[in-house]
């Protein structure tokens, strides 16, 4: 009797299905939020945009071309019979920098079952994939103008050296671009068997690892070794990249100062939600307006490298 | 009669020999239909699996499904590098805005960009140019003395040339042990 009563108590405690439980979705219906959790563990956030040169006030002026003129510089004068200097554009090429705002965003049909038939909010999720996927839109946008740049430092088939760096530098310096200089990378070009680590790693196997021969490691070593990063190398603020696109084995960073890229806003993020009666669902859509172009092309240099993935 | 009876008995015989081939050629068709079938199941083309996916392909139900759709009122293009040291390097993607300018920089310093990807047929005869061999050499001569910059190159560039002279191996010269001669922890020293 009272191994019965034991049997019946334990299946009312397993087997109840009370007032608020919640029940068991299909894996269809959870892939969903699966998605969402690994595209946030994934997702690089938005890295180019605030080193470059902002345009914040165009979102409040009529027109979708945003046009920078590049003025040449003058020449001072040593006596005070002044000439006057023409202020205009002929001399650089790529003058005026133009950028054209478009749209960017993207909307998902978020079904009533399945919001129903989820237990995380999918409106919440549905929120932050569409942010995620303008982040890297965005970032794409930008990184995709380095190749763009026509100083080029490295090759298809070459592995990155410090003369490559020191090669950017004194481009960049010679043309008095205001520092600070940011270098962006593809994360291959950093961390690979070919990257710059290389530069600063100090291993025993010299026999695998030639470059320990060459000597130790330096404080920008020891960082590498200790965190994994380093925030400064060569003279650049370092970042890692990985929307920068990749072709067979190689890819195109670049080396520059603010002045180099354009990032001219229109109109902020936004998300608009609309209920569709017949579908019976929400329409959730999320929207940014923006343009980017080169703003000075000698104020970059592409750093296009193997990745050695 | 004996000779009826030896007739019977050969025709009897012949019959049973063709029942029997008969019986090992069904048992073959059967043992054939059989691994067809096993085969089938493996590559999901059997009549169970076609029908589930059809029942699938027909079923409307998209309760769990969410569609998602990219919005934008541009798309980025790549440009190609057609002549150069670089041909065939993509640049871009970008906005069709900024292709504009970017065709028109690269044009002024000597390097066309085009829409179209320049063939393998195009590269591998621009490669045989003069102006390309030229470039080429230029640019490796630079890379030679870009790659000194890193130490390793120099060190191993050393070691060789000592190797050569003093027919040492270059392995010896560096003092590097081979994997059997490094000891392990605890080892005896």
């Amino acid at each position: 009797m009272k191994k019965r009563f034991m049997f019946m108590l334990l299946w009312a405690l397993t087997n109840q299905n009370g007032a608020g439980e919640t029940t068991v979705t299909t894996m269809t219906e959870a892939i969903p939020t699966a998605v969402s959790s690994a595209l946030l563990e994934i997702e690089e956030a938005d890295v180019v945009k605030s080193l470059v040169t902002e345009y914040g006030n165009f979102g409040s002026v009529p027109g979708v071309v945003h046009s920078t003129p590049i003025i040449s510089k003058l020449t001072s004068e040593a006596d005070d019979s002044l000439s006057n200097q023409a202020i205009d554009s002929g001399t650089y090429t790529g003058s005026p920098s133009q950028a054209t705002v478009g749209v960017h965003g993207s909307t998902v049909f978020l079904k009533e079952i399945a919001v129903l038939g989820t237990v995380d909010d999918m409106m919440a999720v549905a929120g932050q994939l569409i942010g995620q996927s303008v982040v890297t839109r965005r970032d794409s946008d930008l990184v995709g103008l380095f190749s763009s740049l026509t100083q080029n430092e490295g090759g298809s088939n070459v592995d990155i050296v410090p003369a490559d760096l020191f090669g950017a530098y004194n481009f960049l310096r010679t043309r008095n671009v205001r520092a600070p200089y940011e270098l962006v990378l593809h994360p291959g070009h950093i961390w690979s068997a070919v990257g710059l680590i290389t530069m600063f790693a100090n291993v025993a196997d010299a026999n695998h690892y030639t470059y320990a021969a060459g000597g130790g490691v330096g404080s920008v070593g020891e960082d590498f070794m200790r965190n994994g990063w380093a925030g400064r190398v060569f003279g650049f603020n370092l970042y890692a990249d990985s929307n920068i696109a990749v072709t067979s084995n190689n890819a195109s960073g670049a080396a520059f100062g603010r002045n180099a890229f354009k990032y001219v806003p229109k109109r902020e993020f936004r998300i608009d939600v609309l209920f569709s009666g017949p579908e019976v669902g929400w329409q959730v859509t999320g929207t940014e307006m923006w343009g980017e172009a080169v703003l000075k092309n000698n104020f970059g240099v592409e750093m296009q490298f193997n990745i050695d993935t | 009669m004996a000779k009826a009876t030896k007739q019977k008995d050969e025709i009897q015989a012949e019959e049973q020999n063709e029942l029997e081939a008969l019986r090992a050629k069904v048992a073959q068709l059967e043992e054939e239909k059989k691994e067809r079938e096993e085969r089938e199941l493996a590559s999901g083309n059997s009549n169970l699996v076609k029908e589930l996916q059809e029942i699938r392909k027909n079923n409307k139900s998209g309760a769990g499904k969410i569609t998602y759709k990219d919005i934008h009122d541009h798309v980025n293009i790549p440009l190609y590098h057609t002549n150069g040291l670089h041909i065939g390097k993509v640049v871009g993607p970008i906005h069709p805005g900024n292709a504009e300018d970017v065709y028109l920089r690269f044009q002024a310093i000597g390097v066309r960009l085009s829409i179209y990807k320049p063939t393998a047929e195009q590269i591998e005869r621009h490669k045989q140019s003069k102006e390309y061999k030229e470039a080429l050499a230029k640019f490796e001569r630079k890379r030679k003395l870009k790659n000194k910059s890193k130490k390793e190159s120099e060190v191993e560039r050393l070691t060789q040339e000592i190797a050569k002279l003093t027919g040492v191996p270059a392995n010896r010269i560096n003092k590097i042990k081979s994997p059997e001669e490094i000891s392990g922890i605890g080892a005896e020293q």
